[in-house]
């Protein structure tokens, strides 16, 4: 693992907060081990790490790169081959205090330059609509890339009567989409907590961003 | 209801207690009861409410197993009831019980204490045939793995579920976001030390 924090952009509005990042970054919050840092983290300010504000927002972006370079699918325990992609919306931002949103709509907005320009600038992917495929059951929902908080989700329920029934199916499409989600996180995580995350996943990032 | 139908939005709780499991169940629902959601002894007050129903009526409260206990899950709503007054309404009407003040009395101004009892006066005869908003958000608790999910994607009801559901159940419920999943995965003694050594990376084709 590389000692040196990665490059911070695009930099927040204040200077104060970018050298709040970076100083964090470096070194300021040491946990004592993995149980403490679950102890710390688990509570009810997981804003505290530096980390909080931008892994979630990278992880949609590695979502929305891997759906067009790796095919759409990835494996995924226990449940096999996913496929997914970004579906009908994105909705980038700038950091600051005065951060610029552009929100695009419809079609597949990704394959729209506004959608490559925005990348170009440095933006973030604040939310995405997310569409999944596993086995004969599809998805969609968006995706806040800070909490990783679920909106609009679809399920391809079926049971349409019975109470009990309902719970049952709604809760569990519900748990395996999250599973799915959680399981992509994963392979994201293993990837960007790397050591040669800059070789093997930044810089063909950049390529992909970079191509016309 | 998006527990039952329709698109679910909703966040999801690590929830932190130490139940005895003894009777949980029975316990789980006399605590429901007790935070249930209850009608304003006073038809004539405006404001908040809050309390817990069944999940198919929010009216009901009463919070028997084959309502609440589906297997592992616990499910059951929050209604959150909010009754204000049109306040364009409410100052038309002090407007004109201003003016008839000032023209019975010859005054030129309405002392405040005076228009401060005319306001409440107003509100008073309002309130009663004002009915609240009425907003319900499904909550499902999987026993099992102690994670409860609440279905709004709204921070302030959010806060105020959480903040009724450790009043309830004297538990505390964290929110499982990318920080948490890493901590609560197998490899979190190779993730989490990894995490303070980064910072956002530079995805443009032009960065360092």
């Amino acid at each position: 693992m590389s000692s040196e924090p990665e490059i911070l952009t695009p930099p927040p509005a204040s200077r104060a907060e970018v050298q709040d990042v970076v100083e964090q970054a470096e070194g300021a919050y040491v946990p004592s081990g993995p149980a403490d840092w679950i102890r710390d983290s688990l509570d009810q300010h997981p804003g505290d790490h530096p980390a909080s504000w931008f892994l979630g927002k990278e992880f949609l972006l590695w979502l929305w790169w891997k759906s067009e370079t790796a095919y759409g699918a990835i494996e995924v325990a226990p449940m096999g081959a996913v496929e997914f992609w970004i579906d009908d919306r994105i909705q980038f931002r700038t950091e600051g205090d005065q951060p610029q949103v552009s929100d695009l709509k419809g079609g597949q907005p990704t394959a729209t330059a506004e959608a490559r320009s925005a990348l170009i600038a440095g933006k973030t992917v604040e939310t995405a609509t997310i569409g999944v495929r596993v086995g004969e059951r599809e998805y969609t929902f968006a995706l806040k890339g800070e909490t990783l908080e679920l909106a609009g989700l679809k399920v391809p329920g079926e049971v349409k009567d019975g109470l009990d029934e309902r719970i049952y199916e709604r809760m569990f499409l519900l748990d395996e989409i999250v599973a799915i989600l959680d399981g992509l996180f994963f392979v994201f995580a293993e990837e960007r907590l790397h050591p040669d995350f800059r070789d093997r996943t930044l810089g063909p990032i950049r390529e992909w961003i970079a191509k016309p | 209801m998006p527990l039952l139908s329709g698109a679910m939005g909703a966040r999801r709780y690590r929830v932190i207690a130490d139940f005895q499991e003894v009777g949980l169940r029975d316990r789980l629902l006399d605590r429901l009861a007790e935070e249930a959601f209850r009608e304003p002894l006073s038809a004539a007050r405006g404001g908040e409410n809050m309390g817990w129903v069944t999940l198919t009526n929010l009216c009901d409260t009463d919070f028997s197993h084959d309502k609440v206990l589906f297997n592992q899950y616990m499910a059951f709503s929050l209604r959150m009831d909010n009754k204000r007054l049109p306040g364009k309404l409410v100052k038309a009407l002090l407007d004109l019980r201003c003016r008839a003040w000032l023209a019975e009395t010859g005054r030129e101004r309405v002392p405040g204490p005076v228009k401060k009892e005319m306001l409440e006066q107003i509100e008073l005869e309002l309130y009663p045939r004002q009915l609240p908003a009425v907003a319900v958000h499904d909550i499902c608790w999987d026993l099992s793995s102690q994670t409860v999910w609440f279905f709004s994607n709204s921070n302030k009801a959010n806060e105020l579920f959480r903040m009724l559901f450790s009043k309830t159940f004297q538990a505390e419920t964290w929110p499982i976001g990318p920080l948490q999943l890493l901590a609560g995965h197998s490899r979190s003694a190779e993730w989490v030390p990894a995490l303070d050594q980064i910072g956002y990376a530079d995805y443009r084709p032009s960065g360092r």
